[in-house]
């Protein structure tokens, strides 16, 4: 079976099954959130990234923003309820990075997790490998 | 998110498709044919384009070669003027001013005034070109080659019986070399003389190093450059030194994602979206293309006439959007009060502009004035936008 990190998944990354991933750190209780690099590739070329403000609640499975390819435009989810403590600025210039580099400076969100236990519903690398490998058949 | 469905019939390939992905393209049927979406970056390639030159495989475009047939030939510039009157009355242009080496930009039309296909015509130069042409060459949308057979097969018998037509695209590529760099390009993959580049909207043979092209003037970019037609077997070394020799002077190999941004930058339709068989060269905008007056009666004349007179039921408009939401075919377009207007037809993020862009149909007998605010529904939001000057990018379409 494919290992996570062979396709650049951090270790601890847990998984939606509309691709969105959140990476969290138990010690801060913050988290990462942005898309798989799946995602990225199916979506091409991405020209623009619309996030939501700092302060921003919302629930697990809200759309948090949208995300525009060269062919198509896709809402995002949250993958966990939690609050934004800051949003990557640098996507506005350069949206491209969510297809160069999507867990680290591609990443979208970073947030408070307000209940950790969701993270449990989620899928993990390997989890999520399986996943797409079997909707790519 | 999305999901790609996988093909059921083989897909056409063309001599380089085999290069293409040994490159790194990614790769995607469109019309029946497997061609490259893209080979870097979508926004890397056109700015290439825009800034220095892009090169394109465009082989699947319907090539379509007519002549006069065997025993009823009068001589060259007989035969071409037999073939041109043939077509003189299936297209909104006057094919009566062409003359050997020149190419016009026209429509097939329906009764009705619709478009059947936006299609070129060129008047070959005096010989025989590629071992293939002489007389006449149509260059179609490859969406549409099966339509334009069919018409031609039911329109050009009755009008001239000697005149026979077969696609070429079986010994024929085509490839188009467009931007501001393109002389250099050609100069450094053995162009000797620059002077002999024909003119915008001729043809001409050259020799690029020991390699043998039919150069046309024309693209679909709102840049400068050619179109070069090159026999199979002569395509992938002439790609090859294209890409090797235009490299340092900032050539890219472009896709169809920035072939489509270009040419929507650039305002011009794409059969399926501006343009099909409801709508007319009117409507589209493209009533330069149509010369109403013109000596030979043609198919539509009277539709387009009376839509001439008697008003349009709608209009093709420019977008350009004040935020950064990109609208999509099929997105509602509305006046400020959220009174629908019409449709969009195309829409993208335009490199060049750094904003998003969109043409659309506006239902109507008026179109709206330049300035006008709109919006576009993107995903079910009203987002602001306004009317604008056509094209986008470049100099009058």
């Amino acid at each position: 079976m494919a290992k996570a990190e062979d396709y650049g998944i951090p270790e601890g990354t847990k998984f939606l099954d509309t691709h969105e991933y959140i990476l969290f750190d138990e010690d801060s209780e913050v988290a990462l959130v942005g898309i798989s690099h799946y995602a990225a590739e199916q979506l091409g070329d991405i020209v623009y990234v619309e996030l939501p403000d700092v302060g921003e609640q919302f629930e697990q499975g809200d759309t948090f923003g949208t995300i525009e390819s060269v062919k198509a435009a896709s809402d995002l989810y949250m993958p966990v309820s939690g609050t934004i403590t800051a949003v990557n600025h640098i996507l506005e210039e350069e949206p491209e990075l969510v297809n160069d580099s999507c867990y680290t400076d591609g990443w979208m969100l970073e947030i408070t997790v307000n209940k950790a236990k969701q993270l449990d519903d989620l899928m993990d690398g390997e989890g999520y490998i399986e996943y797409v490998e079997k909707a790519a058949v | 998110m999305c999901s790609m469905t996988a093909e059921q019939t083989p897909l056409k390939t063309t001599p380089l498709t085999q290069a293409h992905e040994a490159a790194g393209a990614k790769l995607v049927e469109f019309a029946g044919w497997q061609m490259p979406l893209q080979f870097s970056k979508v926004k890397l390639e056109h700015l290439a384009t825009r800034q220095a030159a892009g090169l394109f495989d465009i082989s699947h475009m319907g090539l379509l070669h007519l002549s006069v047939k065997a025993g009823h030939g009068t001589g060259f510039e007989a035969n071409q003027q037999t073939v041109l009157a043939a077509l003189d009355g299936l297209v909104g242009q006057n094919l009566q001013k062409l003359h050997p080496g020149k190419a016009v930009y026209t429509h097939l039309l329906n009764a009705q005034g619709g478009i059947i296909d936006d299609i070129i015509i060129y008047a070959l130069p005096d010989g025989t070109h590629l071992g293939a042409l002489h007389e006449v060459l149509l260059i179609c949308n490859a969406s549409r080659r099966e339509a334009v057979l069919d018409w031609l097969a039911q329109q050009l018998p009755q009008r001239q019986a000697t005149v026979q037509w077969r696609h070429v695209n079986d010994t024929l590529s085509l490839l188009a070399l467009q931007g501001p760099r393109f002389t250099e390009v050609l100069t450094a993959v053995g162009l000797h003389d620059t002077g002999r580049l024909p003119k915008r909207f001729y043809c001409a043979p050259l020799q690029l190093g020991d390699i043998e092209v039919l150069a046309t003037r024309t693209g679909y970019t709102g840049e400068d450059g050619v179109e070069l037609l090159v026999r199979h077997q002569d395509v992938l070394p002439l790609w090859q030194t294209l890409i090797e020799q235009g490299a340092p002077l900032g050539l890219l190999p472009v896709g169809l994602a920035a072939r489509d941004s270009l040419r929507t930058e650039a305002a011009y339709p794409l059969y399926g979206a501006e343009l099909n068989e409801n709508l007319t060269p009117l409507e589209a905008g493209l009533g330069w293309s149509v010369k109403l007056d013109k000596p030979e009666p043609f198919v539509g004349q009277a539709a387009l006439q009376a839509q001439k007179t008697g008003g349009m039921a709608r209009h093709l408009i420019c977008l350009e959007m004040t935020v950064k939401a990109i609208p999509r075919p099929h997105d509602a377009i509305e006046d400020e009060t959220g009174r629908s207007l019409g449709e969009v037809t195309s829409g993208c993020f335009s490199p060049s502009l750094d904003k998003p862009i969109a043409m659309g149909y506006i239902n109507g007998p008026a179109p709206l004035t330049l300035g006008t605010a709109v919006a576009v529904v993107c995903r079910g939001k009203a987002q602001p936008a306004r009317v604008v000057q056509r094209p986008f990018y470049g100099g009058p379409s």
